[in-house]
């Protein structure tokens, strides 16, 4: 893979990884502002698993792009 | 409901350790009292682990670096030292790549970057992690030993080998959590962004590593910008049994990186 491939996969890795950080923190703000469960503890659980599953993605493509 | 268990000692400038596979934050018993005598030490039981209980167990580092900033946030703690062992030392990584603001410093023992490019341990400490699923508690104390524990040691300090173990099996963990934990070690994968880490990093490894073979210390020390590399020669997976004076030197560093 060219020098130039790489660097545009990773930062395409990277863009992805802002993203899902952005979308948990977004339910997590939105957790805190219902005021009732368990639609609250649903959120965070939602967060939680966005988080891990992207986690997951990410350090597989990172994986593939050390290889 | 997850609570995670935390201990503070000490005062002064925090430091969070972070400790690895199974071990509760009592496994920091030798290096606590060291540490505490200049700074505040906070210790924790990670998610499923020793007192800490959860609904769902942390399958990633980036899951487990979460929770270490949730016990920050529980000690009111806005920036801390982060020593981190083993995959402690990788959820120390994740933490101050996803968490910079919140730490001060830094210091990897015994660990990996993660990825293709770490080295990976020999194909008898692979089968013993495969093997030990099927262990009492135990008797995989017992069977890790010649993995854990440098030549000299083994040879030298039987007291303390034995002392590690009797605190180790007072805080089991459920074999779901260590499986978890052992996703989230096979998982992780720092190495492309450890270039970024920009606080002051201090490694630390055992020569005689099994579990972690020590080429992965030169790698950190390598791509971490300005980091220091300490390489203890007689020593193996669990340094600080081996040669407790290892932190003395730690503590010295955290008081140097301000």
């Amino acid at each position: 893979m060219s020098p130039r491939v790489d660097e545009l996969l990773e930062a395409a890795v990277n863009a992805y990884e802002d993203m899902i950080r952005r979308s948990c923190d977004l339910q997590r703000t939105l957790a805190r502002a219902l005021p009732f469960e368990p639609a609250r503890s649903l959120l965070n659980t939602t967060a939680d698993l966005t988080r891990d599953i992207g986690a997951v993605q990410v350090s597989g493509a990172r994986w593939l792009l050390d290889s | 409901m997850t609570a995670l268990h935390w201990e503070s000692t000490g005062s002064g400038d925090p430091v969070l350790m972070i400790m690895g596979l199974g071990l509760s934050g009592g496994a920091w018993w030798r290096t606590v009292p060291v540490l505490s005598r200049s700074l505040r030490v906070i210790t924790f039981d990670n998610r499923g682990v020793g007192r800490s209980r959860a609904r769902l167990h942390s399958y990633t580092t980036e899951a487990m670096a979460d929770d270490a900033v949730s016990v920050l946030d529980a000690a009111g703690v806005d920036r801390a030292h982060v020593y981190g062992f083993s995959l402690g030392g990788m959820v120390a990584q994740q933490l101050a790549l996803r968490h910079a603001d919140r730490v001060r410093s830094l210091v990897l023992g015994a660990t990996h970057p993660g990825g293709p490019r770490a080295v990976r341990p020999s194909a008898d400490v692979i089968a013993f992690f495969r093997r030990r699923a099927s262990m009492t508690a135990r008797d995989a104390a017992r069977a890790s030993v010649p993995f854990n524990y440098g030549p000299r040691c083994r040879r030298e300090h039987e007291d303390r080998i034995a002392e590690d173990i009797r605190r180790r099996l007072a805080h089991p963990f459920p074999e779901q959590a260590y499986r978890a934990q052992m996703v989230a070690a096979a998982l992780h994968n720092c190495y492309r962004r450890i270039g970024r880490i920009a606080v002051p990093t201090l490694v630390v490894h055992g020569r005689q590593d099994r579990m972690v073979p020590v080429a992965n210390a030169e790698i950190l020390a390598e791509r971490i910008p300005h980091a220091e590399l300490r390489i203890l020669d007689d020593a193996g997976h669990l340094y600080s049994t081996e040669l407790p004076e290892v932190d003395e030197d730690i503590t010295r560093f955290f008081r140097g990186a301000r």
